[in-house]
This record gives C-alpha cells, sequence and structure tokens, in this order.
C-alpha cells in the first residue's frame, strides 16, 4: 500500500490550486434554473425530515420541497424503549417540524396521503390529501412512510382496535405509554410477554433491548416478575453476546427466551389475561406485547412500489429510485435495500437519495449523468450505529458501515466495519459486563441529540 | 508518481473547489459535482454539521487536514474493537483525504455563532445527562 506523504500533498495541493482558480467550472454549474425542481415527501420521520431538510440546504433553497406527515411532530422511536423505564417521558423525544420549517424552508403539511396521480408523460405528480385537503403538484415523489403490521389472528382490525389491548409500542407514541402504563400497573410476580418480529423489522436489537430494559424495571419496582420472550428465529438475531449475556446473567430469574416461538393466534382471557399461542406453545401473561411482521407504508404500495408476495420496496441502490417507477423514490424502513431498519440508518439512506434527486435534475438541463459518475458511486456510504440500554444505566453498541457495490448494484457491508461491545479478554470484572457500560449509556444520549438535530434541526 | 497524479485529480475536484467557494462563498450548486459532499454527510448523524457541532461527538468542521487523516488512518489499521474504529474500516485511503479535505475546508462552526442555524439542544434530555453526572459523582 503507498504510503501518502501528507507534507507533500498539502505542498500539492496548495500549489496547483493556485495555479488553477478559473471560473469557467463555476460557469457551467450556474445559473438558479439548473435545479428547479418540486419534490414532495410523504412522510416526516428520521428518513423523510433528512431528505426533505438535505435537498433544500444541498439545493440551496431552489428545490421546493413540501413534506406531508400524518402528525404534527414527530415522536421518535430511538430512545423510546425509554420511557417503558420511566427514564424518559413522551415529550424528550417529541420533534417538532418547525425548524425545517423556519431553518431551511421546508413546506411542512400535516395530512394522510390518499393518492397520486401522474400526467401522461408520469414527468409531473399530484399528491392527494384526504379529508377535503389539497392537492400537491410535484416533479417527484419521496415515500418514507415507515411501516404497517401485518396483522396476526386475534389482532385484526375489527370494532375495537386490539392495539389498545394488546399494544406493539412499535410506532413510537401514545403507543408507547400504553405499553409503559400495562407494565407499571402489574404486580408482583406477574407475567410479561413480549414476541419479535420476523426480520427483515425495524431497530434489529430492538426487541432484545426492550426485554433489557423491561427485566431492569420488573427487578427494581416489582421484585419479582416475568418477562417471556417469543422469538420466531431460531436465536437471538443481532449482538448475542451481549444479550445472552443479559438474559442468561443479570436477568436470568426473570427474562425467559424461547426461540422457534412463531405468533399464531392471540386471546384474551375473561379475566384480562393475555394468551399468546405459538409454535412452540401458548403463553399467557398480564401484560402482552406483540411487534407484529413489518411491511412497507401502505401507500408504497398503493401505488404499486412493491413487487408481488414482496413485503419491502424494490429500490436502486445509487439512488433509492423505485425499481418498479421511476420519479418515485423509496427511503427508510419501507424498502427492500439490504441494509438494517433504523433511524439512523434512514438518515443515512435519505442523504443518498438526495444527492441523488440533485444530480438528477441538474443533470436534465446539461444532459450528463451525475447519478452514475463513478466517482460518486465508488463513494456512496451509509452507516449504521447505535446503542442498547441493558440496565437501568449502562448500554451496549453496534454499528457497520455499508458501500455501494457496482457489480450487482447494491449496498454491502464493508468487512470489518460490523461491530458491537464485545467482552475484552482479562478485563472482566466480576460485578460488570464489558459488553455494557455507564459511558455507553451517556453516549447514547450524545448520538440520540445529535442524531435528533442532524435529523429535524 | 502515480499517487501525485492521483492527489493532483483530487485538488482539482475537491481542494480546487473549497478554494473557490471559500473565497468566492458561492452556490451550492456547484457540490453537485463533488462526491465528498455526499461522503461527509455520513459523519453528521453523530459529529453534526452545519453548525450543530455542539451536540455530539468530535467536532469535524474546520479541524485540521492532518488531525483528522491521522486519526481516521490510525483506526483504519487498529483492531480495537472500539465503535470508531469499525467505522473507519468503511472509507478507503484516498476517501479519509477526501473526508480530511472536505471538513477541514468547512467553516468552523461553535454554538456562540449568531447565525447558527441549530436550535436549543433536546434540554430535558440535557438536563438528565447533568443529573446523570452528579449521580456518578455521588
Amino acid at each position: 500500500m503507498t504510503q501518502i506523504n501528507r507534507r507533500e500533498f498539502i505542498k500539492v495541493s496548495t500549489a496547483s490550486a493556485a495555479l488553477a482558480v478559473t471560473p469557467s467550472i463555476l460557469k457551467a454549474q450556474e445559473g438558479g434554473a439548473i435545479l428547479e425542481a418540486r419534490v414532495t415527501v410523504i412522510g416526516g420521520g428520521f428518513a423523510g425530515a433528512t431528505v426533505a431538510k438535505y435537498l433544500r440546504m444541498w439545493s440551496d433553497g431552489k428545490i421546493q420541497v413540501t413534506m406531508v406527515d400524518k402528525n404534527p411532530d414527530h415522536v421518535s422511536c430511538v430512545l423510546s424503549n425509554l420511557i417503558l423505564n420511566d427514564r424518559l417521558q413522551l415529550e424528550d423525544i417529541t420533534l417538532p417540524y418547525t425548524p425545517l420549517e423556519e431553518n431551511y424552508g421546508v413546506i411542512v403539511k400535516q395530512g394522510t396521503v390518499t393518492g397520486v396521480t401522474s400526467d401522461i408523460n408520469e414527468a409531473v405528480h399530484t399528491v392527494h390529501l384526504g379529508n377535503g385537503g389539497e392537492s400537491i403538484e410535484c416533479d417527484y415523489v419521496v415515500l418514507a412512510p415507515g411501516i404497517e403490521f401485518i396483522n396476526v389472528e386475534g389482532l385484526k382490525d375489527g370494532d375495537v382496535n386490539q392495539f389498545d389491548i394488546v399494544p406493539h409500542a412499535w410506532i413510537a407514541g401514545l403507543q408507547t405509554e400504553l405499553l409503559r402504563d400495562q407494565l407499571h400497573s402489574m404486580q408482583s410476580g406477574d407475567t410479561f410477554i413480549m414476541t419479535v418480529p420476523l426480520s427483515p423489522y425495524r431497530c434489529p436489537p430492538g426487541p432484545y433491548e426492550r426485554a433489557c430494559v423491561v427485566a431492569d424495571y420488573i427487578k427494581r419496582v416489582k421484585g419479582t416478575g416475568k418477562v417471556i420472550v417469543l422469538d420466531p428465529h431460531s436465536d437471538i438475531t443481532i449482538e448475542k453476546e451481549t444479550f445472552s449475556q443479559a438474559f442468561n446473567g443479570i436477568y436470568k430469574d426473570i427474562v425467559e427466551y424461547i426461540p422457534d416461538a412463531k405468533l399464531l393466534e392471540v386471546e384474551i382471557k375473561d379475566n384480562g389475561d393475555r394468551v399468546a399461542i405459538t409454535t412452540a406453545g401458548d403463553f399467557t401473561g398480564k401484560v402482552l406485547n406483540v411487534i407484529p411482521t413489518h411491511k412497507a407504508g401502505k401507500i408504497v404500495e398503493d401505488l404499486g412500489l412493491l413487487s408481488d408476495g414482496e413485503r419491502f420496496a424494490p429500490v436502486h441502490a445509487a439512488s433509492y429510485e423505485s425499481t418498479l417507477r421511476s420519479g418515485f423514490y423509496v427511503i427508510g424502513d419501507s424498502n427492500n435495500s439490504g441494509q438494517p431498519k433504523s433511524g439512523h440508518m434512514a438518515n443515512a439512506q435519505a442523504k443518498v437519495c438526495a444527492d441523488a434527486i440533485i444530480r438528477t435534475i441538474a443533470g436534465k438541463t446539461t444532459s450528463k449523468d451525475f447519478v452514475h459518475d463513478p466517482v460518486r458511486l465508488s463513494s456512496i456510504k451509509t452507516n449504521s450505529a447505535c446503542y442498547s440500554p441493558i440496565t437501568y444505566d449502562e448500554a451496549s453498541w453496534l454499528t457497520a458501515v455499508f458501500a455501494y457495490e457496482t457489480a450487482d448494484n447494491s449496498m454491502k457491508l464493508v468487512s470489518d466495519t460490523f461491530g458491537s461491545m464485545k467482552l475484552v479478554p482479562g478485563s472482566f470484572a466480576s460485578s460488570h459486563s464489558p459488553h455494557w457500560s455507564n459511558d455507553n449509556f451517556k453516549d447514547m444520549f450524545e448520538w440520540a441529540n445529535s442524531l435528533f438535530s442532524n435529523t429535524f434541526r | 508518481m502515480k499517487y501525485h497524479i492521483n492527489i493532483l485529480k483530487l485538488v482539482l475536484s475537491t481542494g480546487l473547489l473549497l478554494l473557490i467557494y471559500q473565497s468566492i462563498g458561492i452556490a451550492k450548486a456547484i457540490d453537485v459535482i463533488d462526491p465528498a459532499r455526499a461522503m461527509a454527510s455520513q459523519c453528521a448523524q453523530c459529529h453534526g454539521m452545519e453548525g450543530n457541532n455542539n451536540e455530539g461527538f468530535d467536532d469535524l468542521n474546520g479541524e485540521p487536514f492532518d488531525e483528522i487523516y491521522d486519526e481516521l488512518m490510525d483506526m483504519l489499521s487498529s483492531s480495537d474493537n472500539e465503535l470508531m474504529h469499525h467505522q473507519a474500516k468503511g472509507y478507503t485511503q484516498d476517501q479519509i483525504i477526501a473526508l480530511a479535505n472536505y471538513f477541514s475546508g468547512q467553516a468552523k462552526t461553535n454554538s456562540n455563532n449568531s447565525e447558527d442555524i441549530s436550535s436549543e439542544p433536546t434540554k430535558d434530555i440535557e438536563k438528565y445527562k447533568d443529573e446523570e453526572d452528579e449521580e456518578e459523582r455521588d
């Protein structure tokens, strides 16, 4: 490997830069017209807010961006498990959209998208809002609607929304508070049952993290009790060492981990007990937290962006444009790009998408393919990083970097970038696990605050 | 010699552009042809950007080239099991140069800057962090 001499580099850099200030490069790209376009973003979570912000910022305000969400602000799923054990309140993770409007000029509209119609050339699209709401005309549509659930038997939509009795708490908000209240009303010795969704699902460590947070709460506040984790997979899917050490160590009297337990049906008994009927047997408890199998947000399917039988939308990895319909982009949890579904990753994908849309618009006036510029392709990266609370004041971490691979037009995990907090030989102290620490617990808030800022402010 | 050519290419593609918008302070539209911008934006989830550097981990904007380059290169070859050491391995040496070049060419931002576009940090969590520090001192 060539060893770069940096002094040499800086010397070369200064000398050649001084020689080469040619304003012609500027002229080629100047003139406000080149980036004039309208983009509508459907969904204001981590993916939608980031793409809206970066489209405005990187186009110097030339691209008109309208972001539609059904809620007036966003409640973050990131950190939301900490509501359950009273470490945080909902207001701590509620992120208003006003900074996106005030700082970047994003037009934010509250409403539910009922459909999108396109002109005959599929060049101009109209996004329709329900309840007699307005119609938004645009040139590009970015879909960032997050997830929908595939309901299990006994949880079907009916007269009563069963999620009000058996909360998922996997889209943060009132659901999170409902699950917290149910947990808090448990008596000493009661059982809390939860199901892990089928992969791929939002926040890979999330369900196991939740089991730890709930177990911590039961241990500290209730004294005794059980947490039964029903996993449709044959083993813990991520951070296995960390979570098995927690389940079999500090939480061994509380957590019961059941692999190969696919949820088939839910039953509510007359005395209020909840029963989870699974392929590994029936489990009865006071609280049942079903996190159902996910699929792309409904609008993605409505617009024909899902292949038959698939749960998530196929996209071009260099742009996140749908492979089924041009001009439509799908970012975050709704696509099947093979990358982890998380707020951090949604933010990462949104930046690649914003860059691709800007390049597409710029390419139109210059007849150049800026999107597939080889230097750009070789530098497309996304990354994932997260912290999981394991105890009341300790957390673990997990990280990975993905890079674009030209050979098959996909994002691939870069070798040696996947890592998690691990036992370091010789560093193990009996009272403390190197799989989690208080320092990481503090870093978790640094990370979350920074991610919130980068996305919503 | 080969690397001189590469460097020249790099300088022309990134260094020069940085110099231009530092001196002329002009349209971000020219960034369209600078792939370093999108790549560098991947650091912002944790490190902040656009004036948000009062939160998160180490500041990157306006840091010296050497500092960013040296740290990332050390992490690239390190076998330590630390989060950033894994992250660094996602980039080639050329890409690390491009990142160091990009960040060192950005205006340094600080929380006292009146043009800072960031709003207040999430106060409750900030407050909570102080409590956490106090707990530790007890």
